[in-house]
């Protein structure tokens, strides 16, 4: 009977979906790694992905980023349930730093890309559904902007400032305790 | 530099909701000021779905300690110059701003505001009250505490009065405010003492509450009567150095999560105390225990019976195992569902054969973390210091022979005891048990909690790492993956 569990995991493993970029390059992903795309998962769960899944948004370059992603932490998924940031307290819920220390470096490494990847990323993450993915791409922007002045942040990434200076007085006004 | 990109403004092509999402990572202050960027940004904030705003965060730096011991008496002290009071009235001007600011059109809000028992407390209860009442927050999270640090530890009286104070002042706040507390789902409420029937009532008017927090945090030693928790929506309860005589979890059929940690010793076997009725939910047990000298008290096959936890997690703190091995034939539906096992902190002379006890008992089991205490804790607490010095007891334990275990694929080991002999024969009972084993990962511990210290014994050179795999393997090939990662 024991033995069911892994019999089960084998046939899950065989099960493999075929993606197709916007560039019309084929990949072949395990429905694992496939099904950390919650838009993904819903085609899959509707029997619509035979013969490929068109991701007509998502570049080839971009996709095999997307797919690194999910393949690491699938694998990493499949160990570590219960440890995500999910439940507030992490220090109380004793998730051990070292168990994760890993996966974060993978995810440090993946980060490394230049500022219009990371953008392409997020919008894939977004489109294909991945919420670990969003959250790591989004907290990377936040990251950026840390400790910056309004003016600082314009300048970083090009954001022309269309407000009056009357309105723009207003909104200080209305937030001033944010601005102390 | 040039490329066009570099002239391109990135952000505004992200959808808004992506936008608040990058907006939620950051401090609420700094999400607010994100709203002068431009016109498009100028909405932004408004639609942050959760608004946190805690009192350290209006404490000006450089001030942190200008601030009066409040011990809770009733005369109010003059709080002119109290740093304290004035983050307190900062934050209270604040929350009152920016529920003003939200247009009508812009969706509610969560409210999670962490404040302190003392100045304007009241004010701030009003203020959610108010919230809630009128729909402007669609639910509230509390974090309550108090900030009494500079008592004299051995004055336990003073300290007990003090915290009496502080639960006399969180039942006014409680009775006062009975829409704020209806609209709570997160509760944290810290240092403090309450009465028997002040616990209960928060659960009966708390009717969303979701989370409940208590650290230091209960009705103290006098209150006989079990405390039977009762909640249709509760998913997650921490209960973290609080003396219950008993916990009776009678009826949660939301619950998901429970951690229990403890530093009472084994005068007290507390854990014993502990019973499980309808609670089909309960995924993860996270149990922990400070200061456990002495023989094993907790038998799970009572402890947990009535649960199928999936997720179990020990931490023995580097203290005796308060663990009491058991034949699987008493586990028979207890640990049917069980699939991953946790064990943090488990002192070198506990031994580790003990552990099979629970492979046996949980024919699913897929992973196991051992998380060994291998330094020798600097922790200098004169309190605590015996209990890191007494020698710890080794947990006997025998398992059959030709025992099998077909669930469990991986295996994780933080740390190694001195010269690893132990670990490496435990390594190589399990890889000839676990018939289905995939992978066993090695890894140098963490520095320790309490005192920062980490373990030596673990191997820093390939050359050293080299000779543990040979250790383990005995030099033959082995069927499963071994990785050594310093």
């Amino acid at each position: 009977m024991a033995s069911a569990g892994s019999g089960d995991e084998k046939a899950a493993a065989a099960a493999m979906i075929t993606l197709i970029s916007s560039d019309n390059e084929k990949f072949e992903v395990t429905e694992a790694t496939a099904t950390l795309s919650q838009t993904i998962r819903h085609m899959i769960e509707d029997g619509c992905t035979d013969g490929g899944v068109p991701l007509p948004n998502v570049t080839s370059k971009i996709l095999a980023r997307v797919i690194e992603y999910c393949k690491k932490h699938a694998t990493a998924a499949a160990g570590e349930e219960g440890s995500s940031s999910s439940f507030s307290d992490a220090a109380f819920l004793e998730v051990d730093r070292a168990f994760l220390e890993e996966l974060e470096e993978f995810d440090d490494a993946f980060l490394e890309v230049d500022r219009a990847t990371l953008f392409d990323l997020i919008l894939a993450a977004n489109y294909l559904d991945i919420k670990g993915l969003l959250n790591l791409t989004c907290q990377k922007v936040a990251d950026s902007v840390k400790g910056k002045t309004p003016e600082q942040i314009r300048e970083m990434y090009n954001i022309v400032n269309d407000l009056t200076p009357e309105e723009e007085a207003e909104i200080r006004r209305e937030t001033q305790w944010a601005f102390e | 530099m040039g490329s066009p990109w570099d002239q391109e403004d990135l952000l505004s092509k992200l959808s808004s909701d992506v936008l608040v999402s990058i907006l939620e990572k950051l401090h609420l202050g700094e999400a607010m000021r994100a709203g002068v960027l431009s016109r498009r940004w100028r909405s932004l904030p408004h639609q942050l779905p959760r608004l946190a705003l805690g009192v350290n965060d209006f404490v000006k730096p450089g001030e942190e300690y200008n601030y009066y011991e409040d011990e809770g008496c009733d005369m109010l002290p003059d709080f002119t110059f109290d740093t304290l009071a004035r983050a307190s009235e900062a934050m209270f001007d604040a929350i009152w701003a920016l529920l003003r600011s939200r247009a009508d059109e812009t969706p509610v809000c969560t409210l999670a505001v962490s404040f302190l028992l003392r100045g304007n407390y009241m004010s701030i209860g009003h203020l959610l009250d108010d919230a809630m009442a009128s729909g402007e927050a669609r639910a509230i999270e509390m974090t309550i505490s108090t900030n009494y640090t500079r008592a004299d530890i051995n004055d336990m009286k003073h300290i007990i009065n003090v915290k009496l104070a502080y639960g006399r002042r969180f039942r006014m706040l409680f009775d006062a405010y009975p829409a704020a507390f209806g609209g709570l789902t997160r509760l944290t409420m810290k240092n403090m003492r309450l009465l028997r029937h002040d616990i209960h009532d928060i659960l009966a008017t708390c009717t969303r509450i979701e989370m409940l927090s208590l650290e230091k945090c209960d009705a103290g030693p006098r209150s006989q009567v079990p405390w039977r928790v009762r909640h249709a929506r509760l998913a997650e309860l921490s209960i973290t150095y609080c003396i219950f005589t008993s916990i009776d979890l009678d009826w949660l059929p939301s619950l998901k999560r429970f951690t229990y940690r403890s530093w009472i010793c084994t005068a007290h076997p507390i854990l014993m105390m502990m019973s499980f009725g309808h609670v089909p939910q309960l995924n993860t047990v996270t149990l922990s225990n400070d200061q456990m000298i002495g023989q094993p008290i907790l038998k799970f096959s009572q402890a947990l019976a009535n649960t199928a936890v999936a997720d179990l997690r020990l931490n023995f703190r580097g203290q005796d195992v308060w663990v009491e091995p058991e034949g699987p034939k008493r586990f028979i539906d207890i640990f049917c569902n069980l699939k991953h096992i946790k064990i943090r902190n488990l002192h070198q002379e506990c031994g580790l054969s003990w552990i099979t006890f629970l492979l046996q008992a949980s024919p699913f089991l897929k992973e196991l973390h051992i998380k060994l205490w291998d330094h020798k804790c600097g922790m200098v607490h004169k309190k605590n210091a015996v209990y890191f010095a007494t020698k710890k007891t080794n947990v006997p334990w025998e398992a059959a022979v030709n025992f099998k275990h077909y669930g469990l694929t991986r295996v994780t080991i933080l740390g190694l005891y001195n010269t690893g002999e132990e670990v490496i024969a435990y390594i190589r009972c399990l890889a000839e048990a676990a018939i289905n084993l995939e992978e066993i990962r090695m890894r140098k511990n963490t520095p320790c909690k309490e005192c920062g210290i980490a373990g030596t014994g673990f191997p820093r050179t390939v050359q050293e790492r080299e000779s543990l795999r040979h250790k383990i393997s005995g030099g033959e090939p082995v069927s499963f993956k071994l990785c050594i990662q310093s």
